[in-house]
């Protein structure tokens, strides 16, 4: 059976061209990793290598997934039957060809899996600083930071230490400080802010530290607001003009003397303002006479005396009205005009331009700050990885030797998610790509959907697949031919139907690059319509969770038996929307998985781990201790807890446990139960410092019994508290106190993984390339947290370059219009991706999409959604069913909760533990541990050192001597000879400035044994000498391994001798030293002793020491 | 034993030259060569020249009588780093990894000189171009010393052989290389020449060996199924079993551990690592140790440090009087974060612990740091490091505990490894200052590993490299993930990657990765009769596939024991936790509340907050706050407008003083507060106090021009007055920023706020803001007529509050004006006070009762600026799956 065609055929068709470059606007559902494969395994059928096709992915695991799929069809390509269904035959057919290719060139490509290159973005640069570790000055790949912020604080910290210094920096550091009225901890954040976003204007920056930057921007400025103005004058109709000034020159003459005010501009005008800078003033002065206060058009009825139209100019008067009257119908204009008011005269104030100027100065100063944190702990981001990879590629007109030679090897580039591109790494793929020529056998494959662009929060810039789409990639590079995708294959109809007609209503009409403003794509459904409605509103009059959290409960429940194999998922825009729908959840027994949502460090299980951890680090931490007495595995009453520590506020918990009299006071209760736990403590107090700290905290806790306090889930949030501690531990103790605080903070619980997976719960952001059956959208009316506001903003405008402008002074002045009007446009484009991300939450759903929401009575009882809400976007298309619909909830009520204290019983007991049996092992050892620790007294100095290897020189100079006789040590030249020894000393590891000595001892060592009677005799030539013999053998039923310094036989004994260059201690006479040295290496030579009787068995064997530094000689019998 | 192994006992029995890839399979033969022995039955043989290749070419080079000339390690490390260092100089930043280029730029090099190759005449990049510039330093410096490293040490070894300086061995065996490489090619022409034999020994399959894949969920279930893997084999018997994991590194630990957990259950709960019959010794960096962890510390003490380190050697245990001071440090502690601040002079912690009562031995210790700290001088490393070590002696390291024995080796390994590898430095540098020899101390102790000394047992566990030659009973090799064997290619930035393709270097191409793993594949399979390969199947939301040499195994069904994870066994059967209702203290004895107003804004917003704030007295710790934190600077701006109407009393005088005597007036009362509140701590910064001097006269200007002097006229009638007030049954302790009264007689409390403010808290449900309320109702011969916060903000001063009527105080509404107290039915002032009073005493019968309630009023409002969440357990209230039953 052939289906029938789908709409989009000729452009999937088009699409795997291998000569051709497009880009491809794949909306969702419509399969464009199927697509990506198929063009990947098209190119490999046809490229000289595999690593000549470069596959970009935006996410590791969209990377693993395409990899994962492209092996498999090269896999299920060795089949030789085709498969049935049409789409999957294509793949095949194109992965026949592609094996082919593997076999003719032979690639090995299935057993050489890594010659595929598809890498995320942050891969591809990290591959290109392993190749340039000196020009990208990282000197190869970094360790990732696992907690980036905590280096920008690092960094930030360093440059605000700055203050009070002479270091550069310090009066820019002042002025700031005094801006921000003082507030170094917010002038810390914001230089960690800026840093996390540095990547965006760090380019910037480097342009404009010139001194004619501030003519420079001041001219961007300049034409953002002739645009704007231009726009203006644009819709002004131009049957108004005589009109507009005739009333505007009323109105101006009437009030010259009644105190300044815009409109003042128009007296005597007799010309309209041109969309210049230099006619701001007088568009501000139409606004002034036009509009309200609000914005509005002034109504007729308002024009009055105050407006310069007094009732006795009747026929001004009535013109004026009818002016305003003929203006309702321009409402394009009357909203572009209430703008004019906040654009800015486009030139710095000076004392603003101070500000950005200290921060121009000073933005770089923190940089390199980070650079050395970076240095200093061997770790960077990636955005440090990307900066300094695209640098060192250097540029199109610039490029590297690198660059070059990459040019060679790479032929065709794809990139999925290119709406998520931002401006670094469009720059990169215009680098990596420059010179390319359409024809020449290399092509660019971009595929994204602009309409699902939601990572502007990470730089992602919607503009740039707007402008690629349209004009191709920079302005030399190759042509793409743009291609859209329209089928959908993942939604039934009716979905696909209402989004095609709700994002028409919601989305902008026109493309526009500068706001990242993207029209809908309309899809045709591949999929039969469902019975029922696809798109069901839940309205709310009044924001209640729990009403919702109770409907959302109930839609679930319907899902389930409607269908309990069908998968749903809760998606919200933040988290933060979620606690009641998961208690109601839980309360209710439905289980469901729920990623990236609950922070660790509100979890019970996680604050007694902290507790834990605070209180063996510290004993003064009374709010740790008490939270450990408190915690399941004790859980003292609050009268306990009060009769321990009434009284004392000063004391430490600890030492208040270990007063008995303290102890008598409490109830017997708490007496067993401090009892078990104090033991468990005090051990681990003790032990501080001998374990790592995630060792010693996790064997205290188990000792506790932590694991039978919790559920399933509170011991997997130990375990993860327990892997965080272990990164954060440094010498068994954290860096800062509060470190495991903060890092608890940034973390999430695990999954349930005995959770359904059937119930998904996460973030519209997380939920991004997947798709459930039932989807249900909760908290739409709730409106986003507003973050801080920023040190600088910035833009970069496609037409007008960049645009910057520093924070206003913290003293309550007046926000800076620049300021504003980049903060404005900001908006602009927030607010088209909110868009978007609507877009993207309802797109998730198969066959059925539910939205609830609430709306507030405004003070005219009409229904209105908060500013900012996803409801408030999705208004135009609800609003009439809202009001409908909605009920009205009651007043929100707090139910009290009771929170009862559970306790581990009283008899509970540990399991039992078993050890694994374990064979015995044997213990090989050398014959000078015999003696185990205290072979030298440690810690008593460090010259030991330089004591041992003068020992280890003499040993070897005393075997050279032996080997090849007394001469050669006597007639070799002293200089040389001396000088020589002394590298050697240094080699062995003496410090320089003890050489000399070091020297003189070891020269005395063995000048006095080649000298003395015993020493010759020690050296001289005998019967089977040896020197360093190694023997191995069985002393006391354990093996050693034996060293023996010289062994000989003369007059029929067998010497063992050992040398020894130690010499008596400070004040020890010779006797005692001999002493105390044979008793001390008695055990080792009666091993050597043993083991050269099994070996030369038979003979006498004797044993001796022989101290060279002091010619003693010490015989064993 | 197998038949290698027995080829290469025999050999060497017979006198022949075992040499092996590592030192690890050097002792293992050798371990392997005295069990051979023993069941000979003999007592005592020659130890075999059984010796790893390195090991061997330097006792070649010991026996030329040149092994000073041996530059290895760190000092040729070192080298590297100088001269690149020296290369980079002048150039805009200095390089992120020093240390990794240097071993790139080692790396390189080796391989030059290994396989032969020049770099003249080749095109290179920037970066080679680098290279070249680094190589040619580098070997200008070792001939002027006359250095040689381990790249030119084979052909210096083979060449003194072939010229007879040095004897040649005759027979050779080569174990455990998985593939030759151009030394091993030296060594074997030199043999053969001499008319020696060389033959590299491999292991073979084993036909009847059972070879096995096995895929798992993840790494962290790959290792807990590997533990009770190897738990049931050691239950049957075993005595060798091996465990291979490529990427050891990043998984030691916690291999180490789960290991323990199934193996030695109770070990892990024993606190005491040395206590356990069962070990892995898989080391750590020395740095990491406790012992070497604060030594470092310890030196690293300047002048100035942050609160952290500060805590850290107050509380460690490795300095003198660390057990017998602990608890006067941990209070000093306490004390010194009740300051707030960052930072913290040593000196002046010093003071503050000779003034500590008990505390005197730390204030010798910080006193000795100091010292050390001021040492100018330049020395070599060697040197430094005996004064570092004296430093630490005087400090008393290791501290008075007595030393487990892990602590003993630890502190052990400081002299006998890490004091001489930074002494071994002095070959290569010059003197340096304290810092630099310090941050060198620093890294090689986090290069140098520490390993617990134990004997090998019957579970080894080795890295892919290591477990070259090792042969096991059992093998599990773990992560055979698809980019572990074969690898992707990693070619050496600093040689064109023709070269290396040509050349056959390691990891040049895809072709010689996967050459390698089939040898490793292949030698893994023949190291053990029973041989489980494993892979993750995800690693967080990435799929991943198995390495294609082994994707065609048959899959494994392995038996695993029940777990023995204390964990799991401390959850089954589940215990019940008994839950009861404990919401209530202990009623106050006597009737003084200690803690002011404070008590009742606790009651108000959270009862269980205030039971523990003000009857356990338990709070956080301070948090520190760069520059000067914002209640300190509260606490100033109240000391300064104390000082102020002090000295001028009324408005009157306000309005007589001129700009300049009033500016000049706030700026002398401006220094007194700032000397007055930093007396007994720490004095910030002066640049940092210069501005907020400056801040302040600015900000207390602004509050007297605008706000004070325009409003209706007033003079002081009381100023932070102490008051003590009873309040239903419980007295209370509040001090009045203070009272004014107006012309009319009237009398208005002000309070000061810096932040933003809101009447809500006195005009609401629940009364969140008491302490004006408290004073106005109070019994005594006050009488209020106005309660408001004094805002003093930049840009934003004014009055917020209520008042007997309008215009008593600027924008201050009367009570008829106010809509919140509308609604709630209030409609005079009296009323008021009323409604005040019965809220106060409701609050105050309730702290007294000892009522404590876990019951914030709202989440934003309570809990979110609250340090009880983990005391509360609020948290149990939103996580616990079904409502437990409450008994009382
Ligand atoms: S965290 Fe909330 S519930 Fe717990 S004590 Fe503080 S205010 Fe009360």
């Amino acid at each position: 059976m052939t289906p029938a065609p789908i709409a989009d055929q000729e452009q999937r068709a088009a699409a795997i061209n291998p000569r051709r470059s497009f880009i491809v606007q794949a909306p969702a559902g419509s399969g464009k990793t199927e697509l990506l494969i198929q063009r990947f395994l098209a190119l490999l059928g046809r490229v000289d290598r595999p690593q000549q096709v470069l596959a970009i992915t935006f996410t590791r695991k969209a990377a693993a997934e395409m990899r994962h799929r492209l092996l498999s069809a090269l896999e299920s390509a060795q089949d030789d039957t085709p498969p049935e269904e049409s789409h999957r035959l294509l793949t095949w057919q194109l992965a026949r060809q592609a094996l082919q290719q593997d076999k003719n060139l032979t690639w090995n490509l299935l057993q050489n899996p890594s010659l595929l290159s598809i890498q995320t973005i942050d891969s591809f640069n990290a591959s290109l600083v392993r190749r340039m570790p000196w020009l990208t000055r990282l000197g190869g790949v970094p360790d990732l930071a696992e907690s980036p912020e905590q280096l920008y604080l690092a960094a930030a910290e360093n440059l605000l230490n700055r203050l009070g210094t002479a270091h550069p920096g310090c009066d820019q550091l002042k002025l700031l400080m005094a801006h921000l009225d003082n507030r170094m901890d917010r002038l810390q954040q914001m230089l960690v802010d800026m840093l996390r976003k540095r990547d965006q204007w760090l380019r910037h920056l480097v342009g404009i530290k010139s001194e004619n930057s501030r003519c420079l921007l001041e001219s961007g400025l300049k034409q953002l607001v002739e645009s704007c103005l231009a726009g203006l004058a644009e819709h002004l109709p131009a049957a108004f003009h005589e009109e507009l000034l005739a009333c505007g020159r009323t109105a101006a003459a009437n009030l010259w003397d009644q105190g300044e005010r815009p409109l003042l501009c128009l007296t005597d005008l007799d010309w309209l303002p041109a969309a210049a800078v230099e006619h701001l003033a007088v568009w501000q002065g139409i606004a002034d006479l036009l509009l309200t206060g609000g914005g509005d058009l002034r109504k007729p009825g308002g024009v009055n005396v105050k407006l310069g139209f007094p009732t006795s100019d009747k026929p001004a008067k009535e013109r004026m009205q009818q002016l305003l009257r003929s203006l309702e119908g321009s409402p394009e204009f009357v909203s572009r005009l209430a703008q004019t008011r906040e654009l800015p005269t486009c030139r710095y104030g000076e004392g603003q331009w101070r500000v950005l100027q200290a921060l121009i100065e000073l933005l770089p100063l923190l940089v390199g700050e980070l650079w050395l944190v970076f240095r200093s702990e061997g770790q960077a981001d990636f955005s440090e990885i990307a900066l300094k990879a695209q640098q060192a590629l250097g540029s199109v007109d610039d490029p590297s030797d690198l660059l070059l030679k990459l040019d060679n090897g790479l032929q065709h580039i794809l990139v999925d998610e290119f709406q998520d591109t931002s401006w670094l790494q469009y720059d990169l793929l215009k680098v990596l790509t420059a010179g390319w020529q359409n024809g020449d056998g290399r092509t660019l494959f971009l595929v994204g959907d602009p309409m699902q662009s939601i990572y502007r929060f990470r730089e992602a810039e919607v503009g740039l697949f707007l402008r690629t789409f349209q004009r191709g990639l920079g302005e030399s590079g190759v042509l793409l031919e743009p291609l859209r995708l329209s089928c959908n294959f993942r939604s039934q109809q009716g979905i696909v139907e209402w989004v095609n007609r709700s994002f028409s209503a919601i989305f902008p009409r026109q493309v526009d690059e500068a706001s990242g403003a993207v029209p809908v794509a309309e899809a045709v459904a591949v999929r039969e319509v469902l019975p029922g409605a696809a798109c069901c509103l839940h309205a709310f009059n009044g924001r209640d969770d729990s009403a919702e959290a109770d409907r959302v409960v109930d839609l679930v429940r319907r899902a389930r038996t409607e269908n309990p194999s069908q998968r749903v998922a809760i998606l919200v825009r933040s988290r933060t929307h979620l606690p009641e729908i998961l208690h109601l959840l839980r309360h209710n027994g439905l289980s469901y998985q729920a990623q990236d949502i609950d922070l660790l460090g509100e979890r019970p299980a996680a604050l007694d781990i902290l507790a834990l951890t605070r209180a063996l680090l510290h004993r003064g931490d009374r709010l740790a201790w008490l939270t450990v007495l408190r915690a399941p595995w004790c859980a003292l009453r609050l009268v306990d807890l009060h009769a321990l520590v009434d009284g004392a506020p000063r004391a430490t918990v600890p030492t208040l446990l270990q007063s008995s009299d303290r102890l008598q006071q409490l109830s017997e209760d708490a007496k067993k139960r401090v009892g078990r736990i104090l033991p468990i403590l005090e051990t681990g107090m003790t032990r501080r410092g001998r374990l790592p700290l995630r060792q010693l905290v996790e064997a205290c806790w188990l000792a506790l019994g932590g694991p039978a306090c919790y559920d399933h889930e509170g011991v997997e949030d130990a375990a993860l508290v327990f892997d965080l501690l272990e990164t954060l531990q440094q010498g068994g103790d954290l860096p800062a106190l509060d470190s495991l605080e903060k890092g608890l903070a940034t973390l999430f619980s695990a999954p349930d993984t005995n959770a359904d997976a059937s119930l998904q719960v996460m973030t519209i952001h997380k939920a991004k390339g997947l798709e459930f059956d039932q989807v249900i959208l909760p908290g739409l009316g709730r409106k986003p947290r507003s973050g801080d506001a920023a040190l600088l903003r910035w833009l970069e405008h496609p037409e007008f370059g960049l645009l910057l402008a520093p924070i206003a002074p913290r003293d309550g002045s007046e926000q800076d219009p620049i300021y504003k009007l980049i903060g404005k446009l900001e908006k602009e484009k927030q607010d088209l991706e909110t868009a978007r991300l609507l877009y993207v939450a309802a797109t998730r759903a198969r066959n059925r999409l539910h939205l609830l929401g609430s709306a507030r009575e405004n003070a005219g009882g009409e229904l209105k959604p908060d500013r900012g809400s996803l409801l408030e976007t999705l208004w135009p298309v609800v609003e009439a069913e809202f009001a409908d619909q909605a009920l009205a909830c009651e007043n929100e009520v707090t139910a009290s909760i009771v929170l009862p204290l559970r306790r581990l019983p009283l008899d509970w007991q540990q399991p039992e533990l078993t050890a694994a049996p374990l064979p015995k092992v044997v213990d090989v050892g050398k014959a000078s541990d015999v003696d185990g620790q205290d072979e030298d007294v440690p810690f008593t100095g460090w010259e030991q050192q330089s004591r041992r290897h003068i020992g280890t020189l003499v040993h070897a100079l005393l075997e050279q001597v032996a080997l090849q006789g007394i001469d050669s040590w006597l007639s070799r030249d002293t200089e040389p000879r001396n000088s020589m020894l002394e590298r050697q000393l240094s080699a062995l590891g003496v410090p320089r400035p003890e050489l000399p000595v070091a020297l003189e001892r070891t020269l005395r060592a063995v000048q006095k044994t080649v000298e003395s009677q015993r020493g010759r005799w020690i050296l001289e030539r005998h019967e089977q000498a040896d020197c360093e013999l190694a023997l191995s053998g069985l002393v006391e039923g354990r093996v050693i391994h034996a060293v023996i310094d010289r062994t000989f036989i003369a007059d029929g004994v067998r010497w063992v001798i050992d040398y020894k260059t130690s010499s008596p201690q400070q004040g020890e006479t010779e006797e005692a030293f001999v002493l105390r040295e044979k008793d001390h290496y008695r055990r080792q030579m009666e091993s050597y002793v043993e083991l050269m009787r099994a070996m030369d068995p038979g003979r006498v064997v004797w044993a001796a020491l022989y101290f060279p530094l002091c010619d003693q000689w010490i015989e064993y019998s | 034993m197998n038949n290698v192994q027995t080829r290469l006992i025999d050999a060497a029995a017979d006198g022949a030259l075992v040499l092996t890839s590592n030192k690890r399979l050097a002792r293992y033969l050798r371990s392997i060569y005295d069990r051979e022995m023993q069941q000979r039955g003999k007592c005592v043989w020659p130890t075999p020249q059984i010796v790893s290749l390195d090991g061997w070419l330097s006792r070649n080079l010991a026996e030329l009588g040149e092994s000073w000339r041996l530059l290895d390690g760190f000092p040729a490390l070192r080298l590297w780093e100088q001269v690149i260092e020296e290369d980079a100089a002048g150039s805009e930043l200095e390089l992120l990894q020093l240390t990794a280029t240097a071993r790139k730029a080692q790396e390189a090099h080796q391989l030059l000189v290994e396989y032969d190759c020049r770099l003249d005449g080749l095109s290179l990049t920037e970066d080679q171009r680098a290279f070249l510039r680094w190589q040619k330093r580098y070997l200008q410096r070792c001939q002027e010393h006359q250095w040689l490293d381990r790249a030119g040490l084979p052909g210096l070894i083979f060449t003194a052989m072939r010229n007879g300086q040095l004897a040649v061995p005759g027979q050779v065996l080569l174990a455990g290389f998985d593939q030759s490489n151009p030394a091993l090619q030296m060594l074997e022409d030199v043999i053969v020449q001499h008319g020696g034999t060389v033959r590299n020994v491999q292991p073979e399959v084993d036909l009847s060996a059972r070879i096995h894949r096995h895929p798992c969920a993840d790494a962290r279930q790959e290792i807990e199924q590997a533990s009770r893997w190897a738990r049931r084999l050691l239950e049957q018997g075993a005595e060798s079993i091996g465990i291979v994991v490529p990427d050891l590194q990043t998984h030691r630990s916690r291999i180490e551990r789960v290991f323990r957990e199934q193996i030695d259950p109770a070990a892990s709960l024993s606190m005491a690592e040395d206590e356990s019959a069962f070990s892995l010794s898989l080391g750590s960096p020395l740095a990491e140790t406790g012992p070497i962890h604060a030594a470092l510390e310890i030196l690293a003490t300047g002048f100035r440090m942050t609160i952290d380190q500060a805590s850290f050697l107050l509380r460690t245990p490795y300095l003198r009087g660390g057990q017998a001071e602990s608890d006067q440090r941990a209070k000093l502690d306490v004390w010194l974060r009740s300051f707030r601040q960052q930072m913290i002079t040593c000196k002046r912690l010093a003071e503050l612990a000779e003034a500590e009562a008990g505390a005197d031995e730390i204030a010798k210790c910080l006193q000795t740091m100091l010292e050390g700290a001021g040492d100018g001088s330049r020395r070599t490393p060697g040197d430094w490091a005996g004064h570092f070590d004296r430093l630490l002696l005087d400090a008393g390291w290791p501290g008075e505990r007595s030393l487990s024995s892990a602590e003993y080796q630890m502190a052990k390994a400081w002299q006998d490894k890490l004091l001489p590898a930074l002494a071994s430095l002095d070959r290569v540098c010059r003197p340096m200052d304290r810092s630099k020899a310090l941050s060198l101390l620093r890294r090689l102790a986090g290069e140098i590993e520490f390993q617990l000394e134990a004997p090998t047992g019957a579970v080894q566990v080795v890295g892919l490299l290591e477990s070259a030659g090792l042969d096991f009973e059992h093998l599990w090799v773990m992560g055979m993930g698809e980019d572990v064997l074969p690898a992707p290619a990693r070619p050496n930035p600093f040689l064109p990657i023709d070269l290396q393709v040509c050349n056959q270097m390691p990891h040049a191409s895809a072709d010689r990765e996967l050459d390698f793993a089939r040898s490793v594949i292949d030698r893994l399979k023949a190291a053990s009769p029973d041989v489980v390969f494993s892979y993750p199947l995800r690693e967080g939301d990435c799929e991943l596939r198995p390495s294609p040499l082994i994707s065609a195994l048959d899959p494994a069904e392995l038996e695993l024991i029940a777990t023995h994870d204390p964990r799991q066994l401390m959850r089954s059967p589940e215990t019940r936790l008994a839950e009861e209702a404990d919401s209530r203290g202990p009623a106050l004895t006597g009737e003084r509340g200690e803690g002011g107003t404070g008590i009742l804004k606790d009651q108000a917003l959270c009862p269980f907050r205030a039971f523990v704030h003000y009857r356990l007295r338990g709070h956080e710790l301070d948090r520190s706050q760069p520059g000067i934190d914002a209640m300190t600077r509260g606490d100033l701006l109240h000391r300064v407008l104390e000082y102020f109407w002090r000295d001028v009393g009324n408005q009157q005088r306000l309005l007589e003083l001129g700009q300049d005597t009033l500016t000049d007036k706030i700026g002398d009362h401006v220094e007194q507060a700032i000397d007055d509140i930093f007396a007994g701590q720490s004095r910030p910064a002066e640049t940092l106090l210069d501005l907020e001097k400056d801040r302040l006269t600015g900000l207390v200007g602004e509050w007297l021009t605008d706000v004070e002097a325009a409003r209706s006229t007033f003079e002081i009638h009381e100023l932070e007055q102490e008051h003590f007030e009873q309040i239903g049954p419980l007295k209370i302790r509040t001090v009045i920023d203070r009272i004014d009264r107006l012309v009319d007689g009237s009398r208005v409390v002000l309070d000061y706020k810096t932040g933003m403010s809101k009447v809500d808290g006195l005009l609401g449900e629940r009364l969140l803001e008491p302490q004006l309320p408290i004073y106005a109702v109070a019994a005594s011969d006050s009488k209020a007529d106005g309660v408001a916060f004094a805002q003093v903000r930049r840009g934003d001063c004014r009055m917020l509050g209520i008042a007997r009527d309008d215009g008593l105080l600027p924008k201050v509404p009367g009570v008829r004006n106010s809509k919140p107290l509308q609604e709630l039915g209030v409609g005079d002032w009296m009323q008021l006070l009323g409604y005040w009073r019965q809220q106060l005493e409701q609050l105050a019968t309730d702290f007294v009762s000892g009522e404590a309630r876990v019951d914030p009023v709202s989440y934003d409002k309570a809990c979110q600026y609250c340090d009880l969440a983990g005391l509360c357990r609020i948290g149990e209230a939103r996580y616990q799956s079904e409502p437990g039953e409450v008994v009382s």
